[in-house]
């Protein structure tokens, strides 16, 4: 081990530090997507009263073949948030990698952790810097959710590959699947609770009444069944 | 015309020697101690946010006395290190011995190329299951390691006979703190004021990160608890 330079005090970066002392070790992809390459699929984070929670399916698939099913896609970033990867697995883990030791390099450095909003800009950097990865196809586009001690707040980031940072206060979903999770905890979080059966008028866990419009109940007869349907 | 005066190496190590001996007998004092689950430093330190204890990895904490400027880059060097080389390999593959090493060869090319010897005096303590490693470098990059106590900084031979008189074996961490303290201050003039102590230490029972720093309240909540025992 040989001790370098100690870089920039004020400003302290552990990504600055690899591209300085060992820029070998730097992620980056020189090949185009084309290359097989595993790839996660979904990823979401929900915020409830307590804080946030993040989950995500065990499944990767390499082309169109399942490959894993025992992924993992959801990381610790630090003891107040995490970090969810969705797209090409490996840089995506490197990056969720990179990005808890840049945090833990902060804090020990400045003895201070950073915000939650500082962390979630930090983040937007790093996924831009892989833009250039991104336009060969290893999109790497992460899910941030964390908790802010200082203001006593749980806050949900999505980014996208140019550098975008955009705060969720309900929920996020990321990945191939991600559309339809998306659709999903939508209708579960406009009640406050899981969504209702159709044919009933108040949700059976929680008693909310349901709050879309319902189709008036025209009573109509089927020819082909003795029983009145709405 | 000047002529280049000649001095022996013999005087030129002599007088650095002094400079650096000069400079750090000038500080305050640092203590290590050894307790049931690991390791604790005090410090006499009257700034409550100019640190001379510090995490640097897992289980590699760090103390110095001298001059601040000299040992905060020091750190910083060795956090930035230590971290990289996390990164390459994995992060049991850190040790506290390597960083020493480095930290001493650092010292020892300085005192003995740069126009000043750095005025600082360190020590790097690794906490593993069964054991504490503590590594004491001087300004001269000589390294010894250590057991079971030790004492650097202004006055640190006194220090280092009040704390060999009280040390014994499987302190608790309320007895370690106690015996540190009262090393640490001239009997005459009675313990240190609280306000006056940096503590912080290394616990094997913690998770990931063995590092920890003690609170004010704390703190005066373990005094309370040490003082009659002892």
């Amino acid at each position: 081990m040989r001790l370098g330079e100690p870089g920039d005090l004020a400003n302290p970066s552990f990504l600055a530090v690899l591209r300085r002392d060992a820029p070998d070790l730097l992620p980056r992809g020189d090949g185009a997507a084309t290359v097989p390459h595993v790839e996660g699929t979904t990823v979401l984070a929900l915020v409830y009263d307590n804080g946030v929670v993040m989950a995500g399916d065990r499944r990767a698939t390499s082309g169109n073949v399942i490959s894993k099913r025992d992924m993992r896609k959801v990381f610790e970033a630090d003891s107040w948030s995490a970090i969810a990867i969705a797209g090409a697995a490996g840089p995506a883990i490197e990056l969720a990698k990179v990005f808890a030791t840049e945090l833990e390099f902060y804090e020990k450095v400045n003895r201070v952790p950073l915000s939650l909003e500082g962390k979630a800009t930090r983040l937007a950097t790093m996924v831009r810097d892989n833009l250039p990865m991104a336009l060969q196809g290893f999109v790497v586009v992460p899910l941030f959710a964390g908790y802010d001690p200082r203001s006593d707040v749980a806050r949900i980031y999505e980014f996208d590959a140019a550098g975008g940072r955009y705060e969720e206060r309900r929920f996020a979903t990321n990945g191939s699947g991600g559309r339809d999770a998306r659709g999903r905890s939508r209708r579960a979080t406009a009640t406050g609770c899981c969504r209702t059966r159709r044919s009933t008028w108040r949700c059976r866990h929680c008693g909310t009444p349901r709050t879309r419009t319902r189709r008036p109940a025209v009573p109509t007869w089927s020819a082909r069944s003795t029983r009145w349907s709405p | 015309m000047t002529m280049p005066f000649y001095v022996p190496p013999e005087q030129q190590q002599r007088d650095r020697a002094e400079f650096a001996r000069r400079g750090i007998s000038r500080g305050r004092s640092v203590v290590a101690v050894e307790y049931a689950d690991g390791l604790l430093f005090v410090a006499d330190n009257p700034s409550a946010t100019l640190y001379k204890l510090s995490e640097i990895y897992d289980r590699i904490a760090f103390a110095a006395v001298g001059r601040y400027a000299e040992f905060e880059q020091l750190r910083v060097s060795g956090i930035q290190s230590t971290e990289v080389r996390g990164y390459q390999y994995a992060r049991e593959d850190v040790s506290g011995r390597a960083l020493a090493n480095a930290y001493a060869s650092a010292l020892g090319a300085a005192f003995s190329e740069s126009p000043k010897p750095l005025e600082v005096e360190l020590l790097v303590a690794e906490v593993t299951d069964t054991d504490v490693e503590i590594y004491h470098i001087l300004y001269d990059g000589s390294i010894t390691d250590e057991h079971g106590s030790v004492a650097i900084g202004g006055t640190a031979e006194a220090v280092q006979g009040r704390l060999k008189e009280r040390y014994r074996e499987g302190l608790s961490l309320p007895e370690a703190l106690a015996v540190a303290r009262e090393a640490l201050a001239d009997p005459q003039n009675g313990p240190l004021d609280s306000g006056r102590l940096e503590v912080a230490g290394l616990d094997r029972t913690r998770g990931r990160r063995k590092f920890f720093r003690l609170t004010d309240a704390r703190l005066a909540e373990l005094l309370a608890e040490g003082t009659p025992s002892t």
